[in-house]
């Protein structure tokens, strides 16, 4: 709950715009594992970490502005980053870039850049550079170049070992601007992209799989809290009223919750998402799924309410004259509050599986975040295939620990107000 | 009361629901179902139009084209009685739903039948055997499994176990049937390459029949693995806690008292009595699964009602879209009515009414 409230409240509503923009998570690893596998592995994923360089203007003829900025840092890890983006603030004005890096033992790569920024992945500018060195550190071309190669060529150890072992010692790193206008202020931060990410890794895009598990744990709450409260709410009263009512007016109701029982949800509310092309706000999903599901809860009540009917003081009620829908009130709602008490927490757990199961088939309101929908782009760029695992893992773990706790208490609670089932 | 007119009975108030539950379906459709008929009725025409062209010598002027065009659009939508009042399509809708005759599907998408057929009900009588086929055998399973501990966990109530069998039943009734496949397949498709990751059968499919069968049950391990995690542990819950509930009754003291052997007790007397109750338990799980169940199908690529579902969506095949939900309903429909005609079966009580 209190993550709940947090996300609720802190996480920027940017944030949730950002989410299916690509562009903005280029500066995230892509598909790396949580950061916690180093203590299996002997440190063979480093993490992220990025360098802030100062820009400093060294010439400038006319209208052409150059600029350098170059720090250097030392590298330790065992295995090998997963990327290396370049990113400057307000970059307009930038005609061309240079990137050059000082290997420990000396070599050197420089490479065009070019301007699309205001984030550079260099993977793809710098395959021609990686091909040459990993031609001179092994004696083979590669057929392709991946950019795992480009950084085993980068960070790897001069020799056929190169794609094994990386070579530890401080890199030195220069950026080389041209602009058409004086950039004040800038700054250019290199980012390392690790090959692992925070507490639960990140998906295909970068994102990280924590931020959005943390996202979309308010959503599916609120759903499935409304939903089953609305649906246990009308079952019982209605599935009361049939119990209790009897005779015809019980047949025409039974009649009327048979004809919903009947609607397969999930194909339902598919074809639903096509009839309303626009999306389905929150409360019109809670709505469609309260009504697809409010009479399980009736059919339990109904059963209850008929026991009641029959009891001694209830038939009193009648002989006495008592308006009928004065003794529901009195007699049958409070017999049948306790289960709804109990049915209610039972039934948040089945509407968070179906709201993730919607969502994971594309049926989930826009402009938010939910688990369901992660899983599917797990499912469509191949996880299980790739080994992902930490990006199938998490959301589904998620959804069973936001369910088992409102099971458990709503078996806590079914024992108490139907004693008879609970012995011993 | 005998039990044939209670079966007529239920099977005429089910008919009546079917009506109730049809006439919804028709009302939250209509718009698309609308679109869909006038999209196919201007699909036929343009193609018969086309044919024309091709045999006459003399090329159709606009105006003949306008007509012929209009004259067999027209025809196709007073076939579905789109011309008549709101209240008499339906009576048309219902009588094309009955005799399945649900339409053609977009002949643009690559969704089609084994023989490669368009229709829609020829699309879906080659997909709902395979759901049947590994959502009644999941099911089967589940029974068997569920019976047993939740017989063996009533009978040594309080033991380690029986307090093991609720934990159990919490924790994998809260996994998405679905999400479970798919960390199967992770782990025992692509990790340990024990299991095929996904689809009915191998391809190219064996010849012989006895290994064809082989290869489609090789192919529903997984699926049905998946199935059993999720299923067992709720269902030995509900079987345990009816049980219990018999075994606290009169009759069970006095066979105990009569030194009845605990085994025969169990399995004789209190099996019977609580049969009903169980039997209920297991047709409503048999029908919700397959509706229930269909992204699991999904996951596994298992070629049935889901992934027919899954893949209309993907290809916005809005006919097989529609017939798919038709179908269901019915099947739905058909299971509940089963579920009720054993039931009348099992316990007598029920044909008197409950009043």
């Amino acid at each position: 709950m209190g993550f709940a409230v947090y996300a609720q409240f802190f996480i920027p509503t940017s944030l949730y715009k950002a989410w299916n923009n690509p562009a903005a998570w280029l500066n995230y690893p892509p598909h790396v594992p949580p950061y916690w596998v180093n203590y299996f592995n002997g440190f063979k994923n480093p993490p992220s970490f990025s360098l802030n360089l100062p820009l400093s203007l060294s010439t400038k003829s006319g209208n052409l502005y150059v600029y350098t900025a170059s720090a250097s840092f030392q590298y330790a890890y065992n295995g090998f980053p997963s990327g290396l983006t370049i990113q400057v603030s307000n970059a307009a004005s930038i005609v061309t870039s240079y990137l050059e890096i000082i290997k420990p033992d000396g070599v050197q790569v420089a490479v065009s850049t070019g301007n699309s920024f205001p984030v550079i992945t260099t993977s793809p500018p710098l395959t021609s550079v990686a091909s040459n060195l990993i031609y001179k550190y092994t004696g083979t071309y590669p057929a392709t170049v991946t950019s795992q190669q480009v950084m085993a060529a980068l960070f790897g150890v001069d020799g056929k070992g190169m794609f094994n072992e990386t070579l530890k010692g401080p890199y030195k790193v220069s950026v080389v601007i041209y602009s058409n206008a004086p950039l004040n202020g800038a700054s250019v931060i290199i980012n390392v992209q690790g090959s692992s990410y925070g507490l639960m890794g990140t998906d295909y895009d970068g994102r990280p799989i924590d931020l959005g598990i943390l996202m979309g744990l308010p959503s599916t709450l609120l759903l499935a809290v409304l939903t089953s409260v609305v649906s246990v709410g009308v079952g019982v009263i209605y599935g009361g009223l049939a119990g209790f009512l009897g005779g015809r007016k019980d047949d025409v109701l039974q009649w009327f919750m048979l004809v919903v029982l009947a609607l397969p949800a999930l194909p339902f509310l598919v074809t639903m998402e096509y009839v309303f092309p626009s999306g389905l706000s929150i409360i019109d999903e809670m709505l469609l799924i309260a009504f697809l599901s409010w009479p399980a809860y009736a059919i339990i009540a109904r059963a209850a309410a008929i026991s009641v009917r029959s009891l001694t003081y209830v038939e009193a009620d009648y002989i006495l004259g008592v308006p009928k829908y004065r003794s529901f009130f009195t007699h049958v709602v409070p017999r049948l509050l306790p289960f709804a008490v109990a049915y209610t927490v039972l039934g948040i757990p089945g509407a968070v599986i179906l709201i993730e199961t919607l969502a994971f088939l594309g049926v989930y309101p826009p402009g938010l975040v939910s688990w369901g929908e992660m899983l599917n782009s797990a499912e469509a760029n191949q996880a299980a295939l790739n080994g992902w695992w930490w990006w199938i893992l998490f959301p589904g773990i998620m959804i069973v620990i936001v369910s088992a706790p409102f099971v458990m208490v709503g078996y806590a609670i079914d024992k108490i107000v139907s004693p008879r089932v609970g012995v011993k | 009361m005998g039990y044939l007119s209670f079966a007529i009975k239920k099977v005429v108030s089910y008919f009546l629901a079917l009506f109730g539950t049809m006439a919804i379906l028709f009302v939250g459709t209509y718009p698309i179902y609308t679109t869909v008929i006038v999209n196919s009725a201007n699909f036929v025409a343009a193609q018969a139009l086309r044919a024309l062209e091709q045999r006459s010598h003399t090329p159709l002027t606009p105006e003949q084209i306008q007509q012929i065009h209009d004259q067999i659009v027209n025809q196709i939508i007073a076939s579905y009685g789109l011309n008549k009042p709101f209240e008499v399509q339906f009576f048309y809708f219902l009588k094309n739903l009955l005799t399945f005759n649900l339409g053609y599907g977009y002949t643009n998408a690559p969704i089609t039948s084994n023989t490669g057929s368009y229709a829609v009900a020829d699309i879906i009588a080659s997909y709902l055997p395979n759901t049947i086929l590994l959502f009644t055998t999941g099911t089967i399973i589940v029974i068997i499994l569920g019976l047993v501990i939740g017989l063996l966990a009533a009978r040594y109530a309080g033991s380690v176990w029986d307090r093991l069998v609720p934990v159990v039943a919490v924790v994998h009734s809260s996994f998405p049937t679905w999400w479970i496949g798919f960390l199967l397949i992770a782990a025992l498709a692509y990790g340990v390459h024990l299991f095929p990751p996904g689809g009915i059968v191998s391809v190219p499919p064996p010849k012989n029949p006895v290994l064809y069968a082989l290869d489609v049950l090789y192919h529903m391990a997984l699926p049905l693995i998946a199935i059993i995690i999720v299923g067992v542990g709720g269902f030995a819950y509900v079987v345990r806690s009816l049980v219990l509930s018999t075994l606290s009754e009169d009759f069970v003291i006095a066979l105990r008292a009569r030194a009845i052997p605990e085994r025969i007790v169990l399995f004789k007397h209190v099996m019977r009595a609580s049969s009903p109750s169980i039997v209920t338990q297991v047709l409503l799980a048999l029908t919700t699964s397959i509706t229930g169940s269909l992204t699991t199908e999904v996951v596994f690529q298992w070629p049935g009602m889901g992934l027919l579902t899954w893949n209309a969506i993907i290809e916005n095949d809005v006919p097989v879209m529609l017939g798919v939900l038709y179908v269901t309903t019915l099947v739905l429909l058909a299971g509940l009515l089963l579920g009720e005609l054993i039931y009348g079966v099992l316990d007598p009580r029920i044909r008197v009414g409950e009043d």
